[in-house]
């Protein structure tokens, strides 16, 4: 068992490790403005991922319930998240070129000289897994996600969440169907911590998400579930600007901050789960900004 | 008891098989690098030229991603006039990349680039056409990059006068854009 988890998580970190690299041989040539644009779908997936899967029951118990997951997603990347037109510039025609998750780079001539722009990942979905605990009281529920601090090959990462959701039946008894609201807040954090200042790369992802869901246990057995949730993401960046296109020396060899929104607004979730015993599987589609199937297994007792 | 082990272990393997599929989804980059190099001719005769040597290792996003890197091919490239003697004419600009540490390794590509007037361009790139033999040529080089890392760029400039006479100078600038293929 332990094992297995071993390998779950170092599966998690090879992925980062690898997105790390993507992500910094990419970034370390862009301009703020631009960094922006080409990590934008990046942020918007760090919102889709921590913000989804974060219930399959709107019924919240009186007496004392705790929970395990492990929750595996899979999020659609749509055309418009692989490409950004780059910032105006004076004399540059240019044309859309791949952000994070896009395929080619472009490079654009002009009076200064090539402009070029990274390539992306070149993936149109993106699998993902996490896991999470909790634990309700009185009508209430405390979810926890935690991975502490810590460092693979000169990165450093780790992330925490937290949920807290309510039931609504506590108060108005009556509702035909359980009703909960449910407030949640994740940050993921990753930065470089190897020799090389010029592969210095820091980035803190902030994942706010609210939401209302309402769930009905058909026979003690199924649960249909479904909710609107509010939900947005804030990405920070900063990075070593390498200047490969020469056409910045004034920032040259420089660590560059900027923070990027992600596109997270709106998700629409739907879903079933079934309870055997202590065991309850679950799967539900969610409607947000990229397009999520989720589907977990929980012990609960 | 057992059974929900049994059940549990199932669903981690499940999930750390899609997480390592994460891994394999990621597919081969590609770094477009440009290659910059401004050389200054100066002289007094009829044809001035000059050669500067570089190398691929001199680039970060090269050095840093040697061992990564699984493939190099030529991309664009173009010309510009960065500055150049008052009333300066000229027949051709021509812009020759050798293989080696100097002018005397084999030529990996020549063009002749008309010269007009002086200031034809400056901030107006010249943009280079290679035959496509000439880049099967610089590809075979670049495929070649542990090998073949250091070239050398020679401008040209043919049948050169000045008002003012000698001595005469052109400095000009070639940018050539290669892609690194990288694994993740």
């Amino acid at each position: 068992m332990k094992r297995t988890i071993f390998t779950f998580l170092i599966s998690v970190f090879l992925y980062i490790s690898s997105s790390y690299g993507q992500l910094g041989i990419g970034i370390f040539g862009l301009t703020k403005e631009d960094a922006q644009s080409y990590s934008k779908p990046l942020a918007t997936f760090l919102g889709t991922y921590f913000n989804s899967s974060t219930y399959y029951t709107a019924e919240i118990p009186d007496m004392f319930r705790f929970k395990f997951s492990i929750v595996g997603m899979y999020s659609m990347v749509s055309d418009d998240q692989k490409t950004f037109t780059p910032s105006p510039i004076d004399g540059y025609e240019f044309e859309p070129t791949a952000t994070f998750f896009g395929e080619k780079g472009g490079a654009f001539l002009g009076p200064d000289g090539y402009r070029v722009y990274p390539a992306g990942f070149n993936v149109g979905s993106i699998p993902s897994g996490i896991y999470q605990v909790a634990g309700s009281f009185y009508g209430t529920e405390l979810m926890v996600r935690l991975f502490p601090s810590s460092t693979f090959s000169e990165i450093k990462t780790g992330f925490w969440g937290i949920g807290i959701s309510h039931s609504i039946n506590r108060w108005i008894p009556t509702l035909p169907l359980d009703f909960a609201v449910q407030i949640l807040y994740n940050k993921f954090d990753l930065e470089y911590v190897g020799k090389d200042a010029n592969k210095y790369l820091n980035f803190g992802s902030k994942n706010f998400a609210i939401n209302v869901h309402a769930s009905k246990t058909l026979g003690g057995l199924f649960i249909v579930y479904g909710g609107m949730q509010y939900e947005s993401s804030t990405m920070d960046l900063e990075y070593f600007f390498r200047d490969p296109n020469e056409l910045y020396p004034e920032i040259k060899d420089t660590r560059q901050k900027t923070s990027v929104d992600g596109d997270n607004a709106f998700r629409l979730t739907a879903g079933g789960a079934v309870k055997l015993a202590v065991i309850v599987f679950n799967i539900d589609m969610n409607v947000t900004s990229m397009f999520t199937v989720a589907g977990g297994v929980s012990l609960q007792f | 008891m057992k059974k929900l082990y049994t059940l549990l272990l199932f669903v981690f393997i499940v999930i750390a098989a899609i997480t390592e599929q994460g891994c394999d989804i990621l597919n081969n980059l590609f770094l477009d690098q440009p290659l910059k190099q401004t050389i200054k001719t100066e002289g007094s005769s009829n044809d001035i030229k000059e050669i500067k040597t570089f190398s691929l290792s001199d680039y970060d996003a090269f050095d840093d991603n040697i061992e990564n890197i699984v493939g190099i091919t030529y991309m664009s490239a173009a010309y510009f006039t960065e500055t150049y003697s008052d009333s300066l004419t000229g027949k051709n600009i021509i812009v020759t990349l050798y293989a080696g540490f100097d002018d005397s390794g084999p030529v990996v590509w020549s063009v002749t680039i008309p010269f007009g007037q002086a200031s034809d361009y400056v901030k107006k790139p010249y943009k280079i056409k290679l035959t496509p033999d000439e880049i099967a040529e610089f590809n075979r080089y670049l495929a070649d990059y542990e090998k073949n890392d250091t070239y050398t760029a020679e401008l040209k400039v043919e049948s050169v006068n000045d008002d003012d006479g000698p001595p005469y100078s052109l400095t000009g600038r070639i940018e050539i854009i290669v892609q690194m293929e990288m694994k993740p």
